[in-house]
C-alpha cells in the first residue's frame, strides 16, 4: 500500500471529521472515534513548550474514551448548557496533511487546522497543529487525536465543536 | 495621572451605587458599577492601584532568576526572584523609554535588557548599563538620578503567597488578610509540606465586568439551574461508566439539601463561604491525606479542610474549592472585559492517583474547556449584555438570605476560633446572595477614600 494512497485515505478521515462538526452531525462525528479513543489538547507552559503528561499536569482538554465525547455532544443537544445556546457557527479548515509513519493497520498523521466561528456576533478563530492516530477497525478510525492549540487564551469556552 | 485631567474630575457621590437601607430590607447595588467606563477608571485608581493585589505563589519561582510577568489593575509587573534568592517586585518598564523588559508570562533570565536602546538591569532591578552613557552629553541631573526599575513599593507574602501594593498607605498583608487567612490556611495545610504549582496554563477571558466572577464564586444559588448539564453529566457518567467513573462534585447536596453552609465576610470585605456536611468527602483528591492531616491538624481543621470552601480575597484573588481547588487571578481590562489566570496549587506529596483525580475533576468543572465554566463565562457575558439595559437602575441580586445576616461569628465560627464580622448561616437551600453585602461597603469605603486622597493632592 503505498504513502499516496494512505495519504488520501487520511484526508478523507480528517476532512469528514471538520465538515462533520461543522453540519452539527454529531453521531456521525462519533462514529469517526474508536470506543478507547483520547482527544487530548495540552496546554502550554511557556511560550514553545508544552506539557507532556496529562496526568500530572494541567491539559486544556483530556477527554480518555468516546463516551466523554458523547457527553459533549450530548450537552449540545440537549440545548442545557447556555455556553452552545446558541451554537456558533464553525468553519473547519484542515490543510498541509503529511502522513508521519504508516504500517498496514496504523498511521501518524500531522496537519494544520484552522476553526473560525461566528457566536453573538462576533468572529473568533482557533488555530494550531492536528496530530492524528488511525487505525484499522472495519475502516480507518481516528485512535488519538492530539491538538496543539497556538492561541490558548480562550475566549469564554473551548469545546470539542471548536477545536 | 496628569494634573490636568484631575482638575477636570467631576467628583462623584458614590453613595448613590450602593442603597443601604437594613432596616427597610434593603440593598442594592447601581447597574452603572458593571457597565461605567469611568467608574472602572476610577475602580482601577481607588481600588486596584491602592491595596493588596495577588502576584503570585512562591511555588512559581523556585529558582534564582526565575520570574513571571503579572499585573496590578492594569499595569505589567514582574515579580522576580533575584540573584540574592530574595523576592521583588518591578513595573515591567525599562525606565528609560518604557517597553516592557520581561515579554513571556515565566521565565529565568538574571540581566533584562531593553531590546529599544540596550539599557541594562540584573535580576536585582539594578540597572547595569546606561548604552554608550559617557559619549551622551547627559545632564547632572539624569547622572544623579536612579535608573534602576521602579520597584513596586509594597511586596509582602503569606505563607508563600505574594501580594503588592502601587500604595504605600495601606495596613500590612497579615492584618489586610485578617481572619480570612483562617481559609487560606485550610489548603497550604493539608499537605505538611505545603502546596506545589501543577503546570500547565489553562487561562481564559470573559466580556463581562471584572465584579461578576467574584460575585459568582460565592454564589450557589446559580449551581442547580446553570450547571443543571454538568449535574446530567455527573449522572449518566454513573449510569453508563459506572460508580468509579471520574467522580465529580456531587449535586445532590443541592438537590436534598441536607447539607450546611456558613456565608463570611471579613474586615477589609474580603468573603468566604464554607460548606458543612457534605456527602461525598470521599471521592475528593484531598481525601487521600486525610488521615495525616486529622493526626496533623485535629479533626475540626480536617474536616474544615476537606470541605468545600471558597475564600476572595478583595480585589484580586479568589480561592476556590468545589470539590478540587483553585485560586483565580482577576484580570480587569474594561468595564466589560476580564481576563482570569488560573492556578492549581496541590498538597505536596499527594499520590499520584490523587493527583490524577485532581486534574481530571479540576478540568472537568473548573476549565474554560470543561462542563461547568463555560456556562459562566458565557452568563457573565449576557448579564453583561442585559445590564445595557440603561433605563434601569437596579437589579433585585442582593435580597436573598437578608433577613439571615447575623453580626460577628455564626457557631461554626467559634468552634474554629474566627471571627468574621458577618455570617449568614443556613441549609444549603437558603443559597444566600446577601454576602456581598459585606465586599460592596468596602468597594464603597475605597472609591470614597481614593476620590477623597486623590482630591486632596490636588
Amino acid at each position: 500500500m503505498s504513502k499516496e494512497q494512505r495519504l488520501q485515505e487520511a484526508s478523507e478521515i480528517l476532512y469528514q471529521e471538520g465538515l462533520t462538526l461543522d453540519r452539527q452531525n454529531w453521531d456521525d462525528w462519533l462514529s469517526l472515534f474508536t470506543d478507547d479513543c483520547e482527544l487530548w489538547i495540552p496546554s502550554w507552559i511557556t511560550e514553545h513548550e508544552q506539557i507532556t503528561d496529562p496526568q500530572s499536569e494541567i491539559s486544556l482538554l483530556y477527554l480518555n474514551g468516546k463516551n466523554y465525547l458523547k457527553e459533549r455532544t450530548d450537552r449540545v443537544l440537549k440545548g442545557a448548557s447556555p455556553a452552545s445556546v446558541p451554537m456558533p457557527r464553525t468553519c473547519h479548515s484542515v490543510s498541509n496533511i503529511l502522513i508521519e509513519d504508516f504500517s498496514t493497520d496504523s498511521m501518524q498523521v500531522q496537519s494544520v487546522f484552522r476553526v473560525d466561528y461566528y457566536h453573538h456576533k462576533k468572529c473568533y478563530a482557533l488555530f494550531g497543529h492536528y496530530q492524528h492516530q488511525l487505525v484499522q477497525r472495519d475502516g480507518w478510525k481516528i485512535h488519538r487525536k492530539k491538538i496543539t492549540l497556538m492561541n490558548d487564551l480562550i475566549s469564554e469556552v473551548l469545546d470539542v465543536y471548536l477545536i | 495621572m496628569d494634573a490636568r485631567v484631575k482638575d477636570q474630575r467631576v467628583i462623584r457621590d458614590f453613595d448613590q451605587y450602593v442603597d443601604e437601607r437594613m432596616d427597610e430590607g434593603v440593598f442594592r447595588v447601581h447597574l452603572d458599577t458593571f457597565r461605567d467606563p469611568e467608574l472602572f477608571e476610577l475602580e482601577m485608581e481607588y481600588i486596584w492601584e491602592k491595596t493588596w493585589i495577588f502576584l503570585g505563589h512562591d511555588a512559581q519561582i523556585t529558582e534564582p532568576n526565575d520570574f513571571i510577568t503579572t499585573q496590578i489593575g492594569r499595569q505589567p509587573v514582574i515579580l522576580q526572584r533575584g540573584d540574592d534568592g530574595q523576592v521583588r517586585a518591578f513595573l515591567n518598564h525599562c525606565t528609560h523609554r518604557g517597553p516592557r523588559l520581561c515579554k513571556t508570562q515565566r521565565g529565568n533570565s538574571a540581566r533584562h535588557t531593553c531590546p529599544y536602546h540596550g539599557w541594562m538591569f540584573d535580576s536585582q532591578g539594578k540597572c547595569l548599563s546606561v548604552t554608550d552613557e559617557e559619549a551622551g552629553a547627559y545632564s547632572e541631573a539624569f547622572r544623579s538620578m536612579s535608573h534602576d526599575l521602579h520597584q513596586v513599593v509594597r511586596l509582602e507574602n503569606y505563607r508563600g503567597f505574594y501580594f503588592a501594593s502601587l500604595s504605600d498607605d495601606v495596613p500590612t498583608l497579615r492584618e489586610y488578610l485578617g481572619e480570612a487567612t483562617v481559609f487560606i490556611d485550610a489548603w497550604i495545610d493539608q499537605s505538611p509540606n505545603e502546596l506545589e504549582w501543577v503546570k500547565g496554563d489553562a487561562n481564559f477571558t470573559y466580556d463581562g465586568n471584572w465584579k461578576m466572577v467574584l460575585e459568582n464564586c460565592l454564589d450557589l444559588y446559580h449551581a442547580k439551574t446553570l450547571h443543571a448539564s454538568f449535574g446530567t453529566a455527573v449522572m449518566n457518567r454513573f449510569k453508563n461508566m459506572g460508580e468509579d467513573e471520574r467522580k465529580a462534585i456531587n449535586l445532590d447536596d443541592f438537590v436534598n439539601a441536607t447539607a450546611q453552609v456558613s456565608y463570611y465576610t471579613f474586615e477589609h470585605g474580603h468573603g468566604a463561604l464554607w460548606i458543612h456536611n457534605q456527602s461525598n468527602q470521599e471521592d475528593r483528591p484531598s481525601y487521600a491525606m486525610y488521615q495525616e492531616m486529622e493526626k496533623r491538624v485535629g479533626a475540626k481543621r480536617a474536616e474544615m479542610m476537606l470541605s468545600g470552601k471558597v475564600a476572595e480575597i478583595l480585589p484580586s484573588i479568589l480561592f476556590v474549592e468545589s470539590d478540587t481547588f483553585q485560586m483565580r487571578m482577576i484580570s480587569p481590562i474594561s468595564d466589560d472585559k476580564t481576563e482570569v489566570y488560573a492556578f492549581c496549587l496541590a498538597p505536596k506529596g499527594e499520590p499520584a492517583e490523587a493527583r490524577a483525580l485532581r486534574i481530571r475533576q479540576y478540568e472537568d468543572f473548573f476549565s474554560a474547556s470543561g462542563l461547568a465554566t463555560p456556562d459562566d463565562t458565557s452568563v457573565y457575558r449576557s448579564a453583561q449584555e442585559g445590564d445595557q439595559a440603561r433605563v434601569l437602575e437596579w437589579n433585585q441580586g442582593y435580597f436573598r438570605g437578608i433577613e439571615q445576616i447575623q453580626q460577628g461569628p455564626d457557631d461554626k465560627a467559634k468552634e474554629m476560633g474566627f471571627n468574621p464580622t458577618l455570617s449568614i448561616h443556613g441549609s444549603i437551600a437558603l443559597q444566600s446572595e446577601a454576602m456581598y453585602i459585606g465586599p460592596y461597603r468596602e468597594w464603597l469605603k475605597k472609591m470614597k477614600a481614593g476620590q477623597e486622597s486623590a482630591m486632596a493632592k490636588l
